[in-house]
């Protein structure tokens, strides 16, 4: 099995009023193509920072990622936004929808920057595929936070990313919903193949998946899986 | 100094929304008194004073005294009909004798022959000298008999500015100096003269003169303003003043949009801080004062940037318009300057403090747990409630006019209400189109509809703008151009008085046969009105000082067998020569002054014979077209045979002027009076009165680019979550600008539509019903208007959303 993603030697800091602060030192990992890694830790851990990173988000101060075999250190940002387009996808804490928009045209506007064809109907069927078919042409906002988060990740597989990245996805939700959306993020990983970078501080979320690196203070404390 | 900075969060913005209102205030009302001011001393030109006094008799010494103790100039004129004899033939002259200082506003302008160039001159005659009419000019450099005085003609008049009052009884003039007459013997005890003491100075001034001198006026002495002067003078000051009241309120509005929208961005700024303050335990009360005395450090840092900002707006405009107007704009006191300060503390605490006692009513928990707040309906009542008073104190404050304030105030609550409707309407429509495809058209639209946007108030507010604009426009436009082009071609440019009944009809077919056109010949029959209903009009008592001056008028009385045109009957029957009963029409204006209904008797009084009859009708008058006007019309029985002359209009183009020569030569007594100076100069005053509205109208796009601003400022934090998470989607940087570019272009295109649709309409509907034009549709309006509105939306917007275009996508997973 490929890697999709090599990490290599990666360190972030930020300049801070007290000073440059290090929130990831020299962060070496693999992601396999079709694993589950879920990056788990406390909050300020520099979990989030490492996903963004991978998801050539955001620069590195020093070291490499390289990301469905392309190097990002040397990439500016729309040449990263350029690898991401139709290959990546992402399910946020917030839900980040289009407001004002439906749940069917939320879908459609990654298929239509990627210049897709026929995207109300491929959005209509994944809108289907995660329970929300007599839900299509309800404004976003009307959805319940567990249908919002369906819709956010129905927007990230119809695209069909080879890497999914998912930041707390259940961190806006109660128990049971998010447990609901935990079982769909997995059932349709385990459907499309797709790669899952899944960020998260439960831990019940984090057993889940194929493997589990935990992280401490910018670095990686362990790894297990 | 620390402590003299605001702990609002964005109280910058706020500061700057309000310096902005103080500004505007200061340099509006700074501005508009001033043209205001000028347009009077330039209508003054018209009385060739700013107000005078005019008696049948001598007037004590006391009014002029007591003008100078306000410090007011004077002068006097003593009018008077005479005749001298033109090769032995008598000629009834107007003797105008004149003192020193007259004109007091305006310019005479004299030539030393008939066809010599004319010079402007500020003064009249000095003693010794004489100047006369054009039509007499055959006299100059000869001796006049006048009386027992024989002076020498000396120069050609060829502009008087207050010749007139009434256009149609003129008599060629003479001009002499003041202290000449005694010596003539024309003014004795008993004469019929006209004696005119004439007034200019400064506004205030004339206004106590005018308290003081009235009590003191005896019967048969008016005090005579432009305002109860000429009534074609009168609507058009009157409308000028119209339009700038409502540019300003529009101004102003458009400037509190700007307020209220910064108001409540800070105020939401304020909320995670004031949450921390209740979890401590901070009461209410106590934030109240820290957020007033918060506000009151914005305002005081508003205030001196805001009035010194109007105060330098005044360099450019007075350049700018001193310029046009070939003259220095006049000072103005302190009034603007507090009155701006005073608006500007009233909208910035009525449109803040609201959105901050919302969020000091907000439960801590919500604010910190990051759950969506809403407004308790207690809460949305005051900030309804607070807005409406806000408004409508400042509009008082502008028109100072209760009724005034509260028509204003109901217009704006109106179009408040019906702009952004409309383009929401609009929005939505579009909306329902080409819904298989997400992105680009439907994913704007569903960025403008967005309520957090607040792209409906910054396209309502530029909306209204560019209407208001388009609208000033088309108004000018109807006054100017459409008022020219819809008189006919070969328009009136003289009056042809004083013609004898028996030449009336030979004087018509003359100039018929020579290719000239004129109107129909009118009998004028010079008659004062005696009674109504049988009361002596001298004991009726009437609420307006026009009602007065209307009473006291001597009334040209005419007839005609066909309702004039530009006429209209409004109330009652046109008695035709066909008609066996007979009566008057009355003029509507004159109708409402003096309360007049059908069926009233009139009574008028000529060479000591009386005459009545019934008002059998009330009609309109375009006072403007220039053509014959009367107030009032009698049937054809009542003054027939009755001493009279007769009047009529023409067009004589510069091909016939040479008809002029033979004309007066085959009827010497007959006056030429060329109306087209006076034309022209009501055009000026038009004309000026728009374009400095078009200048005043940039303010108002300031505000709505400070609208847009102060939205694009609210909505930045949202812009830049968009954008992150389109690029995090894999938009390019093309499909990134794109979102923002379009969005504003699509904005530009729909303020732009709308406004032209809108000023179309409206012109159409004001030019079918006041004017009577035929509507035209105009090209360059719309292609003008939705250009102008792409542009400055577009330039504006992308301008202050270009920072965002590098925002990190990281901002998703930090938010």
């Amino acid at each position: 099995m490929d890697d999709c993603i090599v990490v290599s030697n990666l360190t972030k800091t930020v300049q801070a009023p007290e000073g440059r602060l290090t929130i990831l030192q020299d962060i070496n990992l693999k992601v396999k193509s079709g694993e589950a890694l879920v990056i788990s830790g406390e909050s300020g851990s520099g979990k989030t920072t490492l996903m963004g990173l991978m998801a050539g988000l955001d620069k590195a101060t020093s070291g490499e990622v390289i990301l469905l075999g392309e190097t990002l250190s040397d990439k500016n940002e729309e040449q990263r936004s350029a690898i991401r387009q139709g290959r990546v996808g992402f399910v946020f804490q917030s839900f980040h929808l289009v407001s004002g928009a439906s749940a069917l045209q939320n879908v459609m506007l990654p298929l239509e920057l990627s210049g897709r064809t026929q995207a109300a109907q491929k959005a209509e069927q994944v809108l289907r595929s995660v329970g929300l078919g007599s839900r299509l042409h309800t404004a976003v906002e009307l959805l319940s936070g567990g249908e919002q988060q369906r819709v956010a990740i129905a927007r990230a597989y119809a695209v069909e990313p080879a890497i999914l990245f998912a930041d707390e996805p259940t961190g806006n939700l109660d128990t049971r919903t998010g447990q609901q959306i935990t079982d769909l993020l997995f059932g349709l990983r385990d459907q499309s193949g797709t790669s899952l970078i899944l960020v998260t501080h439960e831990d019940r979320l984090a057993e889940r998946g194929d493997r589990q690196i935990k992280m401490s203070q910018g670095q990686i404390l362990d790894s297990v899986g | 100094m620390n402590f003299l900075v605001p702990r609002i969060k964005a109280w910058w913005l706020l500061c700057l929304a309000s310096m902005i209102t103080i500004t505007i205030v200061a340099a509006s009302q700074l501005f508009t008194q001033r043209i205001s001011i000028l347009l009077d001393r330039q209508a003054a030109e018209l009385l060739a004073a700013d107000m005078l006094i005019d008696s049948n008799d001598p007037m004590p010494a006391s009014y002029r005294e007591l003008a100078q103790r306000y410090g007011l100039q004077t002068a006097y004129t003593i009018g008077l009909r005479t005749a001298i004899f033109i090769q032995d033939e008598p000629q009834l002259i107007e003797l105008k004798a004149v003192s020193a200082g007259y004109p007091l506003r305006g310019t005479l302008e004299r030539k030393a022959g008939l066809f010599e160039p004319a010079q402007k001159v500020t003064q009249g005659p000095l003693s010794g000298e004489v100047w006369i009419d054009s039509k007499i000019a055959a006299l100059l450099n000869q001796p006049i008999e006048l009386g027992m005085q024989s002076l020498a003609a000396n120069w050609v008049i060829s502009y008087e500015p207050d010749r007139g009052g009434s256009l149609f009884n003129l008599a060629p003039r003479i001009m002499m100096h003041i202290d000449d007459l005694p010596a003539t013997g024309l003014l004795v005890p008993g004469s019929r003269a006209r004696y005119n003491l004439l007034l200019a100075g400064d506004a205030a001034a004339l206004s106590r003169f005018a308290e003081d001198v009235k009590p003191r006026l005896s019967e048969g002495e008016k005090l005579q303003t432009l305002d109860n002067a000429r009534p074609e003078m009168r609507n058009a000051l009157e409308r000028t003043r119209l339009f700038f009241a409502l540019s300003i309120v529009l101004t102003l509005v458009i400037a509190m949009i700007a307020i209220a929208i910064t108001a409540k961005y800070s105020a939401s700024q304020e909320a995670v801080k004031v949450a921390v303050m209740r979890t401590f335990g901070i009461s209410s009360r106590r934030l109240i004062r820290y957020y007033l005395l918060e506000l009151l450090k914005v305002w005081l840092w508003a205030l001196p940037l805001g009035l010194l900002a109007g105060y330098l707006a005044q360099f450019p405009l007075q350049w700018a318009l001193g310029l046009w107007f070939g003259a220095r704009l006049p000072e103005t006191g302190l009034m603007p300057y507090l009155l701006a300060a005073l608006i500007g503390f009233i909208s910035l605490t009525g449109f803040s403090l609201p959105h901050l006692l919302n969020v000091l009513d907000t439960p801590p928990m919500q604010v910190l747990r990051q759950i969506r707040q809403s407004s308790t309906p207690r809460n949305v009542m005051l900030l309804v409630l607070s807005s409406l008073l806000t408004l409508f104190l400042v509009l008082l404050l502008i028109v100072n006019q209760f009724q005034l304030a509260l028509m204003l105030f109901a217009l704006v609550i109106v179009l408040a209400g019906f702009i952004p409707l409309v383009l929401k309407l609009i929005l939505q429509l579009f909306s329902r189109f080409g819904r298989n495809r997400f992105w680009l058209n439907n994913y704007l639209l569903s960025r403008l509809l967005s309520g957090q946007r607040n792209a409906l108030f910054v396209m309502s507010g530029f909306s209204l703008t560019l209407l208001s604009v388009l609208l000033i426009s088309q108004v000018k436009d109807q006054l100017l151009e459409d008022w020219e082009t819809q008189l006919p071609q070969d328009k009136p440019n003289y009056f042809l008085v004083n013609i004898p009944t028996a030449e009336a009809q030979p004087l018509s077919r003359f100039l018929q046969d020579n290719g000239v056109s004129t109107s129909q010949a009118y009998a004028l029959v010079r008659t004062r009105l005696s009674a109504i209903n049988q009361q002596d009009v001298k004991t009726l008592t009437l609420k307006t000082e026009r009602g007065r001056h209307l009473l006291n008028h001597v009334f040209n009385l005419s007839f005609a067998d066909q309702l004039p045109p530009d006429n209209q009957l409004l109330q009652g029957e046109w008695l035709d020569q066909h008609s066996v009963r007979s009566g008057f029409s009355v003029e509507q204006g004159m109708a409402e002054e003096l309360g007049l209904k059908l069926g009233d008797e009139l009574q008028f009084t000529l060479q000591g014979e009386t005459f009545a009859a019934p008002v059998s009708s009330i009609r309109s008058v375009v006072w403007e077209n220039f053509q014959p006007n009367f107030f009032i019309l009698a049937s054809r029985q009542l003054l027939e045979g009755r001493p009279q002359t007769w009047l009529m209009s023409a067009f004589i183009d510069d091909s016939h002027k040479a008809l002029l020569k033979p004309l007066l030569q085959q009827h010497p007594s007959v006056t030429l009076l060329d109306i087209s100076e006076l034309m022209q100069r009501i055009k000026g005053i038009i004309q000026r009165a728009s374009v400095a509205l078009e200048f005043f109208f940039g303010f108002a796009t300031l505000s709505a680019i400070i609208v847009l601003i102060s939205a694009l400022n609210t909505t930045n934090p949202m812009r830049e979550t968009e954008i992150a998470l389109l690029q995090a989607l894999g938009a390019n940087r093309r499909q990134k600008l794109q979102s923002q570019l379009a969005e504003f272009a699509l904005m530009g295109v729909l303020v732009g539509v709308f406004a032209a649709l809108f000023a179309n309409l409206i012109g159409w509907f004001v030019g079918y019903r006041f004017f009577d034009l035929v509507y035209s549709f105009s090209v360059q309006l719309w292609v003008y208007s939705v250009f102008t509105s792409v542009v400055l939306i577009t330039a504006f917007g992308t301008l202050f959303v270009y920072r965002s275009f590098s925002i990190s996508p990281m901002r998703l997973l930090r938010s």
